[in-house]
C-alpha cells in the first residue's frame, strides 16, 4: 500500500464536513512525516473524536446502543444472563430513545414525528452488531448458540451467542433479521412518546411566559 | 513519539498553538517545529489539527489566505485576549505556588 492511499485511508476516518475543511493540511503534513505507530495513533484517535463532535444526537446514541448490545453479546456468551438480567439489558434501550426524543423535540425544536424518526435510526444504527452476525451466519463464518427462554442453550453453536434471539424453535440466519421491525418500531413509538412528553412540558413553560 | 505531553500548562495543545501564534500567522507544520522548540512537545498531527477546529469554532485563530499546500492560522483579537488572561492566571497560580513552597 502506497503512503498516499494509506494517508487517504486515515483521513476517511474524519468526518467529511472535516475533510473538506482541514483534510487537505493534514494530509500534507501526514505525508511529508515518517509514520510511527503512536503518530498513527494519535490520527485515528483524534478521527473517531471528530467523529463523535461532527455526529448528530442520534448517530452518537445509535453507536452507544451498538456498543450496549455488543457487550451484552460478549456477556452473555462468556455466561448466559438470566431472563431478568435479559429484559432488563433491553429497557436501558427503551429510555436511550424515548431521550431521543425528547431531546429532539426540547433542544432542536423538532416536530415529534421527526424526532420520532431520529430515534427509529438511532435504534437502527444499535443493532449493526446483531444484523452483521446475521450476515457472517449466512456465509457460514459463524454459527451462534442459540438459547431458549430459560437460557438453557437450544442450539449450540461456537464462539458466540446470540443476545438478541431467544427461541425454542430452530431458526436460521434470516430469523435475525427479525430484529429490525422489533426493534425500530418500538423505537419510533417510544420517540414520538418522547417528542411529545417534551412539547407537553414545554407548553406550559411558554404559557408562564407570556403571562409573565 | 507523536505525543509527548506531560502534566501542567505543558499538556494544554490550546494554549501551546495559541503561544505559537503570538509571534506571527503559522501553518500546521510551523506549529508543530515552533511548539516542539519552546516547549519540547511533539504534538501529533491528529492533535494538532483537533485543537486548531476548536480553536477556529471559539473563534481564537483565524485561517488565513492559503500559501502553497499549507494554510497559514492567525491569532485574532479575542484569541489574544483569551491567552493574555490565561497566562496571567498561571503567573497568579505559579506564583502563589512559589510563595507556598518558600515558606515550607
Amino acid at each position: 500500500m502506497s503512503k498516499n492511499t494509506f494517508v487517504s485511508l486515515l483521513l476517511r476516518l474524519y468526518p467529511r464536513a472535516w475533510r473538506s475543511e482541514y483534510g487537505g493540511e493534514l494530509a500534507v503534513i501526514l505525508a511529508d512525516r515518517q509514520f510511527t505507530p503512536s503518530i498513527i495513533v494519535d490520527v485515528v484517535l483524534c478521527g473517531i473524536r471528530q467523529r463523535f463532535r461532527y455526529a448528530e444526537v442520534w448517530q452518537v446514541d445509535g453507536a452507544v446502543l451498538a456498543l450496549w448490545l455488543l457487550i451484552g453479546t460478549v456477556a452473555n456468551s462468556i455466561s448466559p444472563l438470566p431472563r431478568s438480567a435479559y429484559n432488563h439489558f433491553f429497557q436501558i434501550n427503551w429510555i436511550a430513545e424515548l431521550a431521543i426524543g425528547y431531546i429532539y423535540v426540547s433542544h432542536y425544536s423538532r416536530p415529534p414525528a421527526a424526532a420520532a424518526l431520529f430515534s427509529a435510526k438511532a435504534s437502527l444504527l444499535g443493532i449493526i452488531p446483531e444484523l452483521l452476525l446475521a450476515v457472517l451466519w449466512t456465509v457460514n463464518l459463524i454459527h451462534p448458540t442459540i438459547l431458549g427462554m430459560d437460557g438453557v442453550p437450544h442450539v449450540h453453536g461456537h464462539l458466540i451467542t446470540d443476545f438478541c434471539l431467544r427461541t425454542e424453535a430452530t431458526v436460521s440466519p434470516a430469523t435475525l433479521m427479525i430484529a429490525i421491525p422489533v426493534t425500530v418500531i418500538p423505537a419510533f413509538l417510544l420517540g414520538l412518546a418522547g417528542g411529545t412528553l417534551a412539547r407537553s412540558v414545554s407548553a406550559p413553560c411558554r404559557r408562564f411566559g407570556t403571562i409573565k | 513519539m507523536a505525543r509527548k505531553l506531560t502534566t501542567g500548562p505543558f499538556s494544554d495543545p490550546e494554549l501551546l498553538i495559541l503561544s505559537s501564534l503570538v509571534e506571527g500567522r503559522k501553518h500546521g507544520y510551523a506549529m508543530m517545529v515552533d511548539i516542539k522548540a519552546f516547549a519540547d512537545v511533539d504534538l501529533g498531527p491528529g492533535t494538532l489539527y483537533s485543537a486548531i477546529t476548536r480553536l477556529v469554532e471559539m473563534g481564537w485563530i483565524e485561517p488565513c489566505e492559503a500559501s502553497g499546500r499549507q494554510r497559514p492560522y492567525q491569532l485574532t483579537t479575542y484569541g489574544l485576549q483569551h491567552l493574555q488572561s490565561q497566562l496571567e492566571k498561571m503567573r497568579h497560580l505559579a506564583n502563589l505556588g512559589l510563595r507556598r513552597l518558600r515558606e515550607i
